[in-house]
């Protein structure tokens, strides 16, 4: 079965024209966080890269990403010191560092032929200073358990909404966890 | 006489769709949509195509459009502005970046 990419765009555009040309079809839709080391802070655009500034550094995009000061990363339960490098320019497939992301994929199938369109959704970063307890398991380099203030970044997801294309309501979208199709995995 | 609410809702017309990329900058488009009622809701940081984008959902009542824009330095900027509303919004909307173009 023929299987084709599209862009945003051409995704929108295809579904337009079939609710004009009044086709029956279903489109479907799958969302699954992924933590899979994809993106790491040395990878991301500087707008992107600003949020993180606070607590890292970089000379630009694909430059080594080191800590700018201790801080705990509350989703992965990790504690970073001052100057750890969090990802290297010469593994930028392999962040120490990783943000988490939704992987949307988009699809519908008409007179034999499917279309796809996916996007990824990065987690946003929040970065506070909080009291938190500091144990062994957080980093090999701990002495003793202890309560400090420190800087906390955490990973939040994104609301529903950013998830999603907005489509008509006569458009039956039809959510999936995994298709037994191999061409559609 | 009397008229119920779903007899007011049938006679509305049905939203449509309507995605496209100009060359326009993105607060320029943004500033249209403020224009037009459109409120933006939230923002993302997403990756598609191998690029980085960041999408804004902007809304007016059932109506949305979001427009993503590349992030990075690249030239020229065209922001995909991706709409679903009713066809005489998408017509305000195309008109008035015709007219900025």
């Amino acid at each position: 079965m023929p299987s084709f990419e599209c862009n945003e765009t051409q995704f929108i555009e295809n579904i337009s024209r079939l609710l004009d040309s009044e086709n029956r079809f279903v489109v479907n839709r799958r969302v699954q966080v992924y933590d899979d080391r994809r993106y790491g802070p040395a990878g991301i655009p500087d707008e992107a890269f600003m949020q993180f500034s606070s607590i890292l550094t970089r000379k630009g995009q694909r430059s080594s990403v080191y800590a700018k000061t201790h801080f705990l990363d509350d989703y992965h339960h990790k504690v970073y010191f001052l100057q750890d490098l969090l990802h290297s320019s010469s593994k930028l497939k392999y962040p120490i560092l990783h943000i988490p992301y939704y992987k949307v994929e988009y699809s519908f199938r008409i007179w034999g032929s499917s279309y796809h369109y996916s996007f990824d959704v990065l987690f946003k970063p929040k970065i506070s200073i909080e009291q938190k307890k500091i144990t062994k398991k957080m980093d090999p380099r701990i002495g003793e358990e202890s309560v400090m203030l420190i800087h906390v970044l955490q990973f939040e997801p994104q609301q529903e909404k950013m998830l999603s294309i907005n489509l008509p309501k006569k458009v039956l979208i039809l959510d999936f966890k995994k298709a037994n199709n191999p061409l559609e995995n | 006489m009397f008229i119920s609410k779903s007899m007011i809702f049938s006679t509305l017309p049905e939203k449509k769709l309507k995605s496209i990329s100009v060359f326009i900058p993105e607060e320029v488009v943004c500033a249209s949509l403020e224009k037009i009622g459109f409120v933006q809701e939230d923002s993302a940081t997403t990756s598609s195509d191998g690029k980085f984008w960041r999408k804004m959902l902007y809304v007016k009542g059932e109506e949305a459009v979001s427009v993503s824009e590349e992030l990075g330095d690249y030239w020229p900027k065209d922001p995909i502005i991706s709409i679903c509303g009713l066809p005489s919004t998408i017509k305000t909307i195309l008109g008035d970046l015709d007219a900025i173009i």
